[in-house]
């Protein structure tokens, strides 16, 4: 299985025990969401600018166009 | 459940943001009415519903497999395929140049639907085969099954006795049977709407109430977690794969009859506004999550923002940015989901 | 307690390329006891149960559970044949309710053949009466907190009817009334015939909830014993008493005057290292022990300026510096050989010459175009100095064997001619011959001048070329030994002082 191959390249003394670490980091890497190098604050930011951006060019397209 | 909502800022700015496109949507509509009282009629909301049902069917198909973790970029293809398939055998057999001359008594209509059923299931189980067997990334097999759908589309309408050209002329039966209403008192509810509704209640079940549905969840939430506790991922994903092909048939028969001439072009990027509907109604890309109330909600207020343009006659093209606008903020919106939970 | 036992794993023989992780292991459970396993990082635990478990196939020995021999295939048939286990990170589905989690891939169904919803719910509910459980199935077990996931995880093994049930290391996030009920729900499972085992690094928790103890070392079993004839003390020094060989060169360099200080250095993302100080001599050899988690790398990437600090100072030759990135860092002369060579390290499809003088690309540049004759002359230099065995400069590195590649990635920073160098983890897997040769570099480095800190988790390592070992424990700095006084015992006391 997966898990035996990402162990197997690190097995000496000291390493059974980190290896827990790379078991860590697969299990979080599943989502397509989680290299996003944004915090809860900023996202909040971005999609506040979006919705202004969106209501802009309604606005452009309702009453200008 | 979640948290009891007191009204303290905090929550009320997550339920702003989490809502912010249903919101956008409110006011949208309160200003389309300022500008145009005349848009709030039933004819309208029949219209919107109608056009969006076709598009809700599909969307119901994608859902499924947005929520096991994948994706599906071959579902307008394959729409566009099944219509072309079953126009061409239900066209009035009066109509001097149809696909199949030798058809001379019209068919029952649940004929090209099972063959329209079959041949959307047949493009799936190729996508469910090398998401489940070939391990291979969904965005990149339904890509390759996009291109050969469209072109088994081309071809087939090609090889008309007359060469290519639209596939028109259809049964009435077909046509009444699909564009028809329901007179109930003094509304008119249309045939379509009464499909998406039972179409939208068996998946309904499916998700929430049998073992398929809970394994959807459990595979798309923690692939992990749901191999170790027995869960047999390739099954389950085949037959959610074949379940969308079933969804993609109906919805490509319903609309071959609802727009009346299937060319080439018909379901080209249908997905995009199935797969929109679907994150603007809570499916999340993340896998695990989703619900059929809110895949509808999705897809018909899409449906609204669309119609609602072309209805203030704004710029054709214009719609298509607004679009693309909308589900970068959807997305947006459910990343932010994501990360608030971590 | 009868004294039958519900597994008995013997003569287990596990072996990798080039190294034994298991040596003749022994482990025997009573029925209805809490069995705890205590070893250092690389004793020997996790592999152990992996062989236990099926995820390893182990080389040799025999696993008897209730008297029957049993080879699992995967977790899931150990599951299925009462065995399970509690991970340190759960692996649950988050978006999902609590009995859903519990009851996947064996939901109930009523007579139609659809989920039996309030079947699954009184299912759950019995489960959790029975064990004191105060909550709701139907809660999405994502707004849990790590307590309650961890007993639904606990009920969950319970459901399967689990005769043996490990748990490793439960408590590392959990508050103590926590793991007051946490322990309350051990003994209930151990009173009715469960048997536990318990892995974990709290030797005052192991010493309270246990009955038996067993310890291992370097992939050996050492001892087994009933809980009430050990001590901290004693089980730490089982834990380490190793005979030191003559694995190290003979110490050359002598440290200077300081020419590194650390202040209160915290790290800006937790987990990280939190609020450390230290000095650093020039030509010192400085090494960081720990255990997995302590933060030792963090502390060092913190150092180099590849994570921020929320805190503290840095200080070289005097005067405060701040490395807001890895270019900053280069520029005040550090040098950092991360934890992973085969991730963050080597350009493992790139040759020997192009890992070896990537880091001081800049330094071959001359009117934009690279100067091909000092490329290779200085490859040469980290070829022979760093005496790496290759057939040429051109050969990709991932043909190399791990300890030459260790070498090549060590050369190529001291080509940005560093004076402290920040070492993590560098004799990880590699052959013993090739870490003698890392050793001796390094007490090379030292002797020119270099200051180097080396984290390690091989204590002996630590103990045979440092001048001094930092101690960390949990992100925070629990001591630093002057190698003379140092031993492994007190190194371990130190390791688990805020643990």
């Amino acid at each position: 299985m997966t898990e035996d191959n990402k162990e197997k390249e690190v097995p000496v003394q000291g390493a059974a025990g980190n290896s827990e670490k790379t078991q860590e980091k697969h299990s979080v890497r599943d989502s397509v969401y989680s290299n996003l190098p944004f915090t809860v604050k900023q996202m909040d930011w971005i999609i506040g600018g979006l919705l202004i951006l969106l209501a802009a060019v309604l606005f452009v397209g309702i009453f200008i166009l | 459940m979640e948290k009891t909502s007191k009204l303290n800022p905090g929550n009320l700015k997550e339920k702003l943001v989490n809502n912010a496109l249903i919101i956008i949507l409110g006011l949208m509509l309160v200003v389309v009415v300022i500008i145009e009282p005349g848009f709030l009629s039933i004819r309208n909301f029949s219209n919107i519903l109608a056009q969006a049902s076709t598009r809700g069917i599909l969307a119901l198909g994608i859902a499924a497999l947005i929520i096991l973790g994948g994706t599906d970029l071959s579902a307008g293809r394959i729409l566009g395929c099944c219509a072309a398939i079953s126009a061409s055998l239900l066209q009035s057999t009066t109509y001097a140049s149809r696909y199949y001359p030798q058809i001379t008594k019209g068919l029952p209509l649940f004929v090209p639907l099972l063959v329209s059923i079959a041949v959307a299931v047949a493009f799936s189980i190729f996508n469910g085969f090398g998401v489940a067997f070939l391990n291979l990334h969904p965005f990149i097999i339904t890509l390759g099954t996009q291109l050969i759908a469209f072109g088994s589309t081309c071809i087939y309408i090609d090889s008309q006795r007359g060469g290519a050209q639209p596939l028109s002329t259809l049964d009435s039966r077909y046509t009444n049977f699909v564009k028809g209403t329901f007179d109930v008192g003094f509304m008119q509810i249309p045939h379509l709407v009464v499909i998406l509704l039972i179409c939208a209640a068996v998946v309904y079940i499916i998700w929430n109430h049998t073992v398929l549905g809970k394994n959807m969840y459990a595979l798309g939430g923690n692939i992990e977690a749901a191999k170790v506790s027995g869960i047999n991922a390739k099954s389950n994903i085949m037959i959610i794969y074949i379940m969308a092909g079933v969804l993609y048939g109906i919805a490509s028969f319903l609309e071959a009859a609802r727009i009346g001439s299937v060319t080439t072009t018909v379901g080209f990027n249908y997905e995009f506004d199935a797969i929109s509907g679907s994150i603007i109604g809570g499916v999340s890309f993340a896998g695990g999550i989703g619900t059929v109330p809110g895949v509808l909600v999705g897809v018909i207020m899409l449906q609204t923002i669309n119609y609602s343009l072309t209805y203030l006659n704004v710029n054709p093209y214009l719609q298509y940015i607004v679009k693309g606008l909308l589900i970068i903020v959807a997305v947006a919106i459910d990343a932010r989901k994501y990360l608030a939970k971590k | 307690m009868a004294d039958a036992f519900i597994l008995e794993m013997t003569g287990i023989c596990k072996n990798f390329p080039g190294v034994k992780a298991l040596d003749e292991v022994q482990l025997h459970v009573r029925k209805g006891t809490v069995h705890s396993l205590c070893g250092e990082n690389g004793a020997g635990k996790s592999t152990l149960m992996k062989c236990l478990f099926g995820i390893y196939k182990r080389d040799e020995g025999k696993v008897v559970i209730d008297s029957e021999e049993c080879n699992f295939r995967d977790p899931k048939h150990a599951l299925e044949c009462g065995v399970s286990m509690v991970h340190q990170e759960l692996n649950q589905v988050l978006q999902r309710s609590v009995m859903e989690n519990i009851w996947l891939g064996r939901f109930p169904k009523n007579k139609i053949g659809f989920v039996d919803h309030k079947k699954m719910f009184k299912d759950t509910k019995k489960i959790f009466d029975e064990l004191e459980i105060n909550t709701n199935p139907k809660t999405r077990i994502g707004t849990l907190s790590v307590s309650e996931r961890q007993m639904v995880e606990i009920a969950k093994a319970v459901s399967y009817n689990t005769k043996l049930l490990v748990l490793d290391e439960p408590t590392s996030s959990l508050a103590n009334e926590e793991i007051e009920q946490l322990f309350k729900i051990i003994r209930k499972l151990r009173d009715q015939g469960v048997g536990i085992i318990y892995i974990s690094h709290k030797l005052d928790e192991i010493l309270t909830i246990s009955d038996d103890v067993t310890v291992m070392r370097d992939g050996k079993w050492i001892t087994s014993d009933r809980a009430d004839t050990f001590t901290t003390q004693k089980i730490i020094s089982l834990m380490v008493g190793r005979p030191m060989e003559n694995r190290f060169p003979a110490k050359i360099n002598v440290p200077g005057e300081t020419i590194m200080s650390v202040k209160n250095l915290t790290g800006m993302y937790a987990p990280s290292c939190i609020d450390v100080s230290f000095d650093l001599r020039k030509g010192e050899i400085l090494g960081v022990a720990g255990l997995v988690g302590s933060r030792r790398t963090e502390l060092l990437e913190t150092i180099f300026g590849i994570a921020h600090h929320s805190a503290g100072e840095i200080y070289v030759h005097g005067k405060k510096i701040y490395n807001r990135n890895s270019v900053d860092a280069m520029k005040h002369g550090f040098a950092m050989l991360t934890e992973e060579r085969r991730a963050t390290g080597i350009f493992g499809v790139a040759s020997v010459g192009f890992n070896s003088i990537i880091a001081n690309i800049r330094g071959y540049s001359r009117y934009g175009f690279l100067q091909k004759k000092k490329m290779v002359k200085d490859t040469k230099w980290v070829i022979d100095s760093m005496r790496v065995k290759t057939p040429k400069q051109s050969t990709r590195i991932k043909e190399l064997s791990g300890g030459n590649q260790q070498k090549v990635i060590i050369g190529r920073w001291l080509l940005t001619k560093p004076e402290i160098m920040l070492l993590d983890e560098p004799t990880r897997g590699i052959d013993v011959g090739a870490k003698y040769e890392i050793y001796e570099l390094i007490g090379e480095l030292a002797n020119s001048g270099k200051s180097v800190i080396v984290v390690s988790s091989e204590m002996p390592e630590l103990l045979g070329i440092c001048d001094r070992i930092l101690v960390m424990s949990n992100g925070r700095m629990s001591g630093i030994l002057d190698v003379k006084d140092a031993t492994q015992e007190k190194m371990m006391e130190l390791a688990v002082k805020y643990v």
